[in-house]
Order: structure tokens, then C-alpha cells, then sequence
């Protein structure tokens, strides 16, 4: 048995708790990785077991669970669904395309600052549900081939997705555990993130984009698109911008505000919905506020839910503090090369498989180093490391990021798949290039 | 009010057919759907005009974005050939998952809330595994405006 400040483990049939929540955890975490299961069953599964074998009582459970994650997620999911009504991120989109004249590489060129730019103020899912329908059609109307348009959306998304609190799953698990605000994710990520991007891009135009040619007839085509009809809704579009808007700055100016991303983001939810529901019968209301809420993705929500529980068992146990030990015995307990494995193992692991449980797990690791760097204020580096390894990490194979495997989906139906091996054979080296800027950056910035 | 007078009795669709088989029966009876049967002649589902024009011609992408597309679109342009093209496929690859089916007994009143629950224009009608047709809903509408013809004739041979 082990103590706790809180409450005395106590775990069914006498067994070791270090045990129990050790085998638990590997075993929900093995499972998530085959991909045999929905990871939402998988790790509501694993969390529940967590308290029925005793590990923690559902008091303990509650505690390791993280409001501010979830209720951030939540809130964005709801605002992003409504606003996409509107249709303004397909005009966004479609204007864009038409700006640079039709061209096959100008298009390629737009098209992935968009989605870069949408999956750090959206979720990357969301983001390139919104982008892939537009690529198909311009990519069939100029009829050239997808999959260069599609390859580099994918690398944006996970890119654009690094650079705030907001765009990507690790970051705002991070942001909510430090805690980080959206400004000092804006001030140490989202420096590097242009850079990151126009590599990416150069690379792009090496291997693809010197031979993108369109005639003027197809180009004509994409010209002939009337993206204002796009916008379905203008009492919709003003609302939802003014809502987006009213998020975005309230999450700068958080701090004079002393409110929590999760509040803001749920404030900005239920006020989309009181604007777009006022005036409406009650039964049209409560249609409009299901079909809202059921566009959150709670297989996500439900998915971190058990692993908050998960990881906070096995942190309880003191297993991750052991982890930690581990990890600080190899790197000599020196800052630099615990913040540079950090990065490099975080995007290996993400680039193979999902870094949500990856980056729940490695929170408390960090977290517990305080002592042997001086206090939680000299962590910033290995913070840092984390989000970028992760976020960048995902574009290293089809399987890094829900995002990638969401095109690929698509793109499939479409029929022009996506296969493994020749998107992981261009994507991993592009993924490592990205690794290595920001091992220069983090460096150069916080190291020296 | 009972089925059997608005019933379009019709053939299946079996398996091998090309569209255009499926086209030609569909708009001579003027039924939008024909059940489906595999070589074993079990039936395995149903193909549908929407369903095959969805498959065959639209890729979600172009639905999704209906709205911005121009009047000038590459498929326009060689439309002929992909109509033809179309029109040589195969039925199978348009075949969807079986649809609920009901009696010639059924009420219309029923029907319509079947028709309604699963969001469809049409129902097939079987009695046991003897196949009757296909019923509509323009089928009911033209029932309706039957029923309405014969009440004003009556009122108005009573006037």
C-alpha cells in the first residue's frame, strides 16, 4: 500500500499498486497503438479500470482530470462547427486560389498558408476538412495530380498547428498544465513556425512544384468560381466572426482578464449559440443546439477523459516520477540534452504513433525535473521541446496526426489514395528538416 | 387506403446488368429504384437512380462545394464521353444496403411514415418473398389528388 495526501490506495486483492497501474497503463496504451479499438473505448476502458482495481477512488480519478483541456476543446469544437456553416473558410479559401491567378504552384503555395494558418486558430481536423473538398475540385478542374496539394496541407496543418495554444492537442494540454497562455505560446512557437513552413515549401517546389503546369482553359475554370456563394448565411458569418474574434482577443488578453482559456472558449460557445438561437421557437432551438453539440468530436473529449484518469494513476503510484528519474540518469541531468532528447524522442514517438498519450504522459515527467533544474520557472526549454516535437512530429508518417489520416480518408473516397510507405518515404526527411530547425531554435533561444 | 392501387409494379435489377438497363426501366415505369438480385437471385439490397448519378457522376467534394462551382467545369466539357462511360458500368458497384419493405397491405398512412422515417422517396413492396413493385411518394401524392377529385364529384353531384 502506498500513502497519498489525499486518500490511501488501496487496490483490489492486496496487489502492488506500482503493479497494477503499470500494467494497466501499458496495456491501454499497447491497445490504443494497434488501432484494433476506437482509442475513446480503449481509454475510458483503461481510466475505469484505473479506480474499480482501486488504484484511485473516483475522487482521485476527478482530480487528474484536466477542465481546462477538455472545456478549451469543447468550446473551440462548438464554435468552429457553427462558423463553418457560414462558409467562410471555403470562400477564404477559394479567393485565394483565385488571387494567384489559377496557377498550379501559386494555388499550392496559398493553399498551404491557409491551412497553416486555420489550423493555428482551428483544430487541424477541422482545418483540413474545410481545405481537402476545395483541393480536390481545383486540382480536378486544372487536372493535374492531388497529391502534391494534399502532401503539403498535411505538413501545414501539423506546422500552422504548433504555433499557438489553440491549434494543436499537445499544445493546449501543455499550455493548461504549466500553465502557458496563447500569448506565450504566440512568443516561443510561433517564431519559428514561418520558417519551418517556407523549408517545407522550398522542398515542395524541388520536388514538385518546378513542373506544376495548367492550361489556360482549366485555369479559366477555377477563375469562373464564385466563392460569395459560398457565404450561405451573413447574419451567421457576422456573428460567428464577431464571436472568433471576441475568443481570439480574450485569450491574448487573458491575463489582465484573469480568466482560463476553457472559460473564454466556452463563453464564446454558449454566446454563438445564444446569438444564433435568439428569436427561434424552443423546438428549433433545441435542434440547432443538438446538431451544434453533436458536431463536437467526443471521441476525442471521451479519449482524453480516460487518459487524464490513466496517467493519473500511474503518476500517482509514483511510476512517472521513476520515468522521469530515468530520463535524467541518461542525460546526465543536463538541461540541454534533456531538452534536445526531449524534442527528438517526441517527434520520432509522434511521427509513429498518436502523441496525445505520449504528451499526457511526458506532463508529469517534465513536471516532476523541477527540482534537479532549480525550480518549475527553468523547465521552459523542455516545454518547448515537448510541443514542437510532438505537433512537428505528427508529419513524419500517414499515422502521425488524426489530421493526416483524415486526408488520406478523404482523398480515397475521392480516388486518388494516399498510400504509406511513399507519403512516409517524402514525409519522414521533411519531418526531420523541421526537427532540426527547431533543435537550432530552442539552442539558440534558450540553451546558450 | 391500402398500397395496391398506387403500386408500379416493376422487374429487378440483377446482377451483371449495366446502368443503362437500370436507367431504361426505372424511367419507363417512372419508379426512382429497383430492388436487387445477386446471381443466386437472393436479394441483396437495391439500386437507385439518385444513388448511381451520386456514385457515378458527383464526388462528395463537388456536392460540398455546389455553390461556388462556375458554369465551366472539365467534366462539362467531355460530358458525352462520361455519360457513355457510365452508362457501361456495371450495376454492382452502385448497389446499397437493403431498404426496409412493406405488404401490399400496408396502410398508405404507414408507408408515409416509413417514407419519412428513413428519408426516402420510395418503398418496395413484397408479400412474403413475392415481389409487388415500388410505391412513391409521387405515387401517394397522385392517390391524394384521386381521392380529392372523387370527393368534389360527389359534392358537387349532391349541389
Amino acid at each position: 500500500m502506498t500513502e497519498h495526501a489525499d486518500s490511501v490506495i488501496n487496490v483490489i486483492f492486496g496487489w502492488d499498486p506500482v503493479w497494477v497501474a503499470g500494467t494497466l497503463f501499458v496495456l491501454t496504451y499497447a491497445v490504443i497503438m494497434t488501432e484494433r479499438v476506437n482509442r475513446a473505448i480503449v481509454a475510458l476502458l483503461g481510466g475505469m479500470l484505473m479506480i474499480i482495481s482501486g488504484v484511485l477512488n473516483q475522487e482521485a480519478a476527478l482530480r487528474g482530470e484536466d477542465f481546462n483541456t477538455l472545456g478549451l476543446l469543447t468550446g473551440m469544437m462548438v464554435i468552429v462547427a457553427i462558423t463553418r456553416r457560414s462558409g467562410v473558410f471555403q470562400f477564404v479559401a477559394i479567393w485565394s486560389a483565385k488571387k494567384v491567378g489559377a496557377q498550379p504552384w501559386g494555388i499550392l503555395l496559398m493553399l498551404s498558408v491557409v491551412t497553416a494558418l486555420f489550423s493555428a486558430l482551428l483544430d487541424n481536423v477541422t482545418t483540413v476538412l474545410l481545405i481537402v473538398p476545395v483541393t480536390l475540385l481545383i486540382t480536378q478542374e486544372l487536372k493535374v495530380t492531388p497529391f502534391p496539394f494534399l502532401f503539403t496541407e498535411i505538413l501545414s496543418s501539423n506546422i500552422g498547428g504548433a504555433a499557438t495554444l489553440i491549434g494543436d492537442p499537445p499544445n493546449i494540454m501543455i499550455g493548461s498544465a504549466v500553465p502557458f497562455s496563447f500569448n506565450d505560446f504566440l512568443v516561443n512557437l510561433a517564431p519559428i513556425i514561418p520558417l519551418i513552413l517556407l523549408m517545407t515549401l522550398a522542398a515542395v517546389w524541388v520536388i514538385w512544384g518546378r513542373k506544376m503546369h495548367a492550361s489556360d482553359e482549366a485555369r479559366q475554370n477555377i477563375m469562373g468560381f464564385n466563392e460569395r456563394n459560398s457565404i450561405t448565411d451573413t447574419r451567421l458569418l457576422k456573428q460567428s466572426l464577431f464571436v472568433l474574434t471576441a475568443v481570439i482577443s480574450g485569450f491574448i488578453f487573458a491575463h489582465q482578464l484573469h480568466l482560463e482559456p476553457a472559460t473564454i472558449a466556452l463563453f464564446g460557445a454558449a454566446l454563438l449559440l445564444l446569438l444564433t438561437n435568439i428569436k427561434r421557437s424552443s423546438e428549433s432551438q433545441a435542434k440547432d443546439v443538438h446538431a451544434s453539440f453533436a458536431e463536437v468530436e467526443w471521441i476525442t473529449i471521451f479519449f482524453f477523459i480516460g487518459l487524464f484518469i490513466l496517467v493519473h494513476g500511474v503518476e500517482r503510484v509514483g511510476l512517472l516520477d521513476t520515468l522521469a528519474n530515468a530520463v535524467l540518469d541518461f542525460t546526465g541531468g543536463d538541461l540541454t540534452n534533456t531538452a534536445l532528447m526531449i524534442l527528438w524522442i517526441s517527434a520520432i514517438f509522434s511521427a509513429l504513433v498518436d502523441n496525445i498519450p505520449f504528451v499526457a504522459t511526458m506532463i508529469p515527467v517534465i513536471k516532476s525535473m523541477a527540482p534537479v533544474f532549480g525550480g518549475a520557472e527553468n523547465l521552459e526549454p523542455l516545454w518547448w521541446s515537448l510541443a514542437l516535437g510532438a505537433c512537428l512530429g505528427g508529419n513524419g508518417s500517414l499515422i502521425g496526426a488524426s489530421a493526416n489520416l483524415i486526408v488520406a480518408g478523404y482523398a480515397e473516397q475521392a480516388g486518388h489514395p494516399i498510400r504509406f510507405v511513399p507519403f512516409m518515404l517524402l514525409a519522414f526527411p521533411m519531418m526531420l528538416m523541421s526537427i532540426v530547425i527547431a533543435t537550432i531554435y530552442i539552442y539558440f533561444r534558450y540553451l546558450v | 387506403m391500402k398500397l395496391k392501387k398506387i403500386l408500379v409494379p416493376t422487374t429487378f435489377a440483377r446482377e451483371g446488368m449495366k446502368v443503362r438497363e437500370v436507367f431504361k426501366i426505372c424511367v419507363e415505369a417512372g419508379v426512382p429504384a429497383l430492388p436487387y438480385l445477386n446471381s443466386k437471385g437472393e436479394r441483396r439490397g437495391f439500386v437507385s437512380l439518385a444513388g448511381i448519378m451520386h456514385h457515378g457522376c458527383l464526388p462528395n467534394y463537388m456536392v460540398e462545394l455546389a455553390m461556388v462551382l462556375g458554369d465551366q467545369l472539365s467534366c462539362v466539357q467531355d460530358a458525352s464521353t462520361k455519360v457513355r462511360e457510365l452508362m457501361d458500368h456495371s450495376i454492382e458497384a452502385y448497389v446499397d444496403k437493403p431498404l426496409h419493405s412493406i405488404t401490399s397491405e400496408t396502410p398508405i398512412i404507414k408507408a408515409m411514415a416509413i417514407l419519412e422515417k428513413f428519408h426516402s422517396s420510395f418503398l418496395f413492396v413484397f408479400d412474403g418473398e413475392e415481389y409487388r413493385g415500388v410505391i412513391t411518394a409521387q405515387g401517394i401524392a397522385q392517390r391524394m389528388l384521386e381521392i380529392d377529385a372523387e370527393k368534389s364529384d360527389v359534392v358537387s353531384r349532391e349541389s
